[in-house]
């Protein structure tokens, strides 16, 4: 090659070398990463210091936060029981539980942590078990590792590499059948980080439930397979058994605290629609992943899935959980109850305002009623105005049993017309109509032995207003009632049970 | 099979092989089979695999109680000769085990392979697969017992194993480490490679 | 002298005992474990079974005879340390306990050893498996939903804290009684079981773990009456003691 020759080359090799350089991209700094890194940004290392024995709890409770932030060695022991006992009142069923309750202990860890693992099989128990933990990153997810037949124990190792809420359960064959009999739980792996503290954390698992008797058959029923395998549950229930959080067992917070739900669904086979009546959840992290969504109304839960839900509250009262596969919860029993205490908000939830008969088309005017309460609250109420409202309040109510004419029912209903027994007494008029009249009365002569109920659902206006009407009809002629008086003796009398207000 | 004795022939069994002596077998007396006398009971753990009464032919035709092994640690495995997957596998692994060790610890090493199917398995078939698979030394013993101890030395050593209809073996493929005294040290599945967990075991026993 | 009657009466209680065999023809019949790839038939050649399993009674006379498989003097290879610790002492059932009721708490090497001081042997599954395929009134009645389900409440009912004697239930097709509904039981080959321990693992992939045709999968699994008799088992280990677990003896058919 001629000298030339190659220096051009030369000079046209730079040139490609350099404007190769300068091709790198000119854009600025790496865009954030778009994930959390899963498995494998979760070894942290191997564990330091001190094994520490993990604290299990049963359901509702949920073990306090661990606190840690180093990744530490975590001792879990954990017994399979086989017990007997109520599913639903009077009805027994054999549950296989993990801890001796279904749902199974519940156990938290830090993402990270090195988790001894020991399966216990409870010597009188029939059967062999093991354990497949959903948050496990290894064959079988333990299964395989922790078979034990009773009386024996085994022991496993595993690294938690990925954070979450998430399921364990029994692995034997038939797997259906032991999860169906109860053989779940949930396991916590917390965010490195921890979770932002909260009032209250509770712990609740959906399982559904196959007996060979009809849903509430009392006594002893066993498993039904059959049913398991065409997934047509007995029961649908929240931790194991029917009212298992109803009544004085109802999980409980005061109205202003946040409470978070560690929710998970043991199936054997059906997916979860989680609501809470009355309530809107403000966070859910969807299946018990790392993401939350906001403002969620009804989230689903997998079979052998689980889902955190978070909540603030703010007006008192009973919180209804359920599955919104709504027969369940009216029908199988799927229902829990969470009880806020507080103040009333009436700016955020008032309570039933009005309670007014709504007669539809079937009225002709109730013009003059709503006249009458205007002109009461005038002041300019006159006893026409009362006998106008009072005659239309009286037709389609109390005409039912005294008749249009005011005749009663002869034998059965007492004449309200020309009635002794009516103007005697004007208090105990008041009397009958709010609070009702069982027994014996004599009214013109003649005995009438029958049950008047209480008429206590309208308003006081409405009381005086039909009073006066009866009072100054088909013959009759007495004074007013006024309102202050129904008022009164509604205050210085108990309604019957069951009566309104 | 043996027919079930009388009562006379119970009692009659009683007296001749005593109380501490037959393991299980009750029958009327058999001609004495030449074999070397078992240590007494006593002397063995109770956890040794010794404790198993079962009698090994070995691929030199040699006949001895498997008892005979103690006082060594030994690498104890089960396979059979006509098997084309796992047992050479497990020999070559075996082969790679053995080589791991310093020269030291090699010296003072043996490996005990045990047939499942002594039916085929002749000490010429065991002689055959040394060859084929290049288990050569003293320190390669493979043997064959009885069906009945197959069954027994297989559930010490937890192993599963049957046989197929067509005369193959579906087994696990273990491989165990026992000490001096018989007693079970350590257990592993790895094939192919050496298992670096076992290496140190052999080492921690032969100290 | 007390004891010698003693082992007088027990043994002839077990002479007694040792003669009630069941004979059992033999047959093909299609497993849940299937012997290879496909799901060819099993035969099953004719064979003698106890009907009933082996009673504390029975036990109590070999260990008295075998003193070598006393609780405080077997070998730990032999059994663990649950064997046979309902007893009142090695040598006694003690008052809690009936004669009649089966044995439990006893390893694989201490049944195999019971049946072979009988001449006998423990059945191999596929016996276990045919004869307990029986009804009352049919010798298959696998495919009856009725009978299955007597058999997994069974399941569902917790060790009842008295165990029933031996024989209270009634015999099957074949004469013989309790294969459901009292113990478990000991079989020959257990481990020749080879399902793999995670029960969801199918097919047989894992060729390297287990040798040949890899590891089986139970071939029907609406029979899962019967995939729990196999879990369990393969559960064990041969010197494995449990509060619920017992075996009766058989021998070839003569």
């Amino acid at each position: 090659m001629s000298k030339r020759l190659s220096q051009v080359w030369l000079v046209v090799l730079c040139a490609l070398a350099l404007s190769a350089c300068s091709k790198q991209s000119p854009s600025s700094a790496p865009a954030a990463p778009a994930d959390t890194g899963g498995s494998a940004s979760g070894d942290f290392g191997p564990p330091q210091g001190e094994p520490v024995k993990a604290v299990l709890t049963s359901p509702p409770n949920v073990p306090p936060p661990t606190g840690r932030t180093h990744p530490a060695k975590v001792i879990v022991e954990l017994e399979v029981r086989e017990v007997q006992k109520p599913i639903a009142e009077g009805v027994n069923y054999t549950f296989w539980t993990f801890g001796g309750t279904t749902p199974g202990s519940f156990i938290r860890i830090r993402q990270g942590d090195t988790v001894e693992f020991h399966l216990k099989n409870y010597p009188d128990n029939k059967m062999p078990h093991n354990i497949d933990l959903h948050g496990v990153t290894g064959p079988g997810g333990g299964a395989a590792s922790s078979f034990t037949a009773p009386g024996h124990e085994s022991q496993f190792t595993f690294k938690a590499l990925n954070r979450g809420l998430y399921v364990y359960h029994c692995a034997t064959a038939p797997v259906g059948m032991h999860v169906a009999n109860g053989m779940y739980g949930l396991i916590f792996v917390e965010p490195p980080e921890g979770m932002p503290p909260v009032d209250h954390e509770y712990y609740v698992m959906q399982g559904d439930f196959y007996t060979v008797g009809k849903y509430r058959e009392k006594g002893d029923q066993p498993f039904d397979m059959q049913k398991a395998i065409d997934e047509n549950p007995t029961y649908v229930l929240f931790n194991g058994m029917e009212g298992s959080l109803t009544g004085d067992r109802a999980l409980t917070a005061k109205t202003g605290e946040t409470v978070r739900l560690y929710v998970g669904n043991g199936g054997p086979n059906l997916v979860s629609s989680f609501h809470v009546i009355g309530e809107i959840f403000d966070k859910v992290w969807f299946e018990g992943g790392t993401r939350f969504q906001e403002n969620v109304q009804t989230t689903l839960i997998p079979a052998g899935g689980a889902v955190i839900a978070q909540f603030k509250l703010e007006v008192p009262g009973s919180y209804i959980l359920v599955d919104h596969s709504i027969f369940r919860a009216f029908n199988k029993g799927a229902l829990a109850i969470l009880k806020a205490d507080g103040p009333e908000r009436k700016d955020i939830y008032s309570g039933k305002e009005v309670d007014a008969t709504y007669l539809g088309d079937k009225a002709l005017s109730m013009a003059a009623v709503g006249e009458a309460a205007a002109a009461r609250a005038a002041g300019k109420l006159t006893k026409e105005d009362q006998i106008k409202a009072g005659g239309l309040l009286f037709n389609g109510t109390c005409s039912v049993c005294h008749q249009p004419n005011g005749a009663g029912l002869p034998n059965v209903f007492p004449p309200l017309a020309k009635s002794d027994f009516l103007m005697a007494d004007k208090e105990r008029s008041i009397d009958i109509v709010l609070n009702g009249r069982t027994g014996k009365v004599t009214v013109n002569g003649a005995e009438y032995n029958s049950v008047m109920p209480p008429m206590s659902q309208h308003t006081d206006d409405e009381v005086a207003n039909i009073l006066t009407f009866v009072r100054n009809s088909w013959g009759n002629q007495g004074e007013a009632v006024s309102k202050d008086e129904v008022a009164k003796r509604r205050g210085a009398t108990q309604r019957p049970p069951g009566a309104a207000r | 099979m043996k027919h079930a004795p009388s009562n006379r022939a119970a009692l009659l069994a009683l007296a001749l092989f005593g109380v501490t002596g037959a393991y299980g077998v009750d029958a009327p007396p058999a001609p004495p089979v030449a074999h070397e006398v078992m240590p007494p009971a006593a002397a063995i753990p109770g956890e040794s695999i010794y404790q198993l009464p079962l009698q090994l032919t070995l691929q030199d035709g040699r006949q001895m109680p498997l008892a005979a092994l103690r006082g060594q640690p030994l690498l104890v495995t089960m396979f059979y000769t006509t098997c084309q997957g796992v047992c050479p596998l497990m020999a070559f692994t075996l082969r790679r085990t053995m080589a791991a060790l310093p020269e030291a610890e090699r010296a003072r090493m043996r490996v005990l392979m045990v047939s499942f199917d002594p039916a085929r398995d002749s000490p010429e078939a065991l002689r055959g697969f040394a060859e084929l698979n290049s288990l050569k030394g003293p320190a390669w013993l493979l043997a064959r017992t009885e069906e009945n101890d197959v069954r027994e030395l297989a559930a010490v050593l937890g192993i599963r194993y049957r046989q197929l209809p067509g005369g193959m073996f579906s087994h696990s493929a273990i491989i165990t480490l026992l000490d001096a005294d018989g007693l079970i040290r350590t257990q592993t599945g790895t094939l192919q490679e050496t298992d670096p967990a076992l290496i140190k075991a052999i080492g921690d026993v032969l100290r | 002298m007390r004891h010698l009657l003693l082992i007088a009466a027990v043994l002839c209680g077990t002479a007694a005992a040792a003669s009630e065999h069941a004979a059992i023809g033999g047959g093909q019949f299609s497993s849940v474990l299937p012997q290879g790839p496909g799901n060819e038939p099993v035969t099953v050649a004719p064979f003698k079974l106890d009907r009933h399993p082996v009673t504390n009674a029975e036990f109590l006379a070999f260990v008295l005879k075998q003193p070598r498989w006393r609780r405080d003097r077997v070998a730990t290879l032999f059994a663990d340390a649950g064997y046979l610790a309902h007893w009142r002492s090695a040598t006694d059932l003690g008052g809690d306990l009936r004669p009649q009721q089966p044995v439990t708490r006893v390893s694989w090497f201490a049944a195999k050893a019971y049946c072979e001081s009988r001449g006998e042997r423990l059945p191999t599954w596929y016996e276990w498996e045919y004869a307990a395929a029986a009804s009352e009134t049919v010798p298959d009645a696998r495919g009856d939903p009725a009978w299955r389900q007597r058999i997994l409440d069974w399941y569902a009912q917790p060790s009842p804290p008295v165990l029933p004697d031996v024989g209270r239930s009634p015999a099957n097709y074949y004469g013989v009684s309790d294969l459901h509904g009292l113990i478990w039981e000991w079989v020959l080959d257990f481990n020749a079981l080879l399902v793999s321990s995670d029960s969801r693992e199918q097919g047989g992939a894992d060729r390297l773990r287990f040798c040949g045709e890899g590891a089986l999968s139970a071939a029907d699994r609406e029979h899962y009456a019967v995939l729990m008799r196999i879990a369990f088992l393969s559960s064990l280990e041969a010197r494995y003691t449990t509060a619920n677990l017992g075996f009766r003896c058989a021998q070839d058919a003569r």
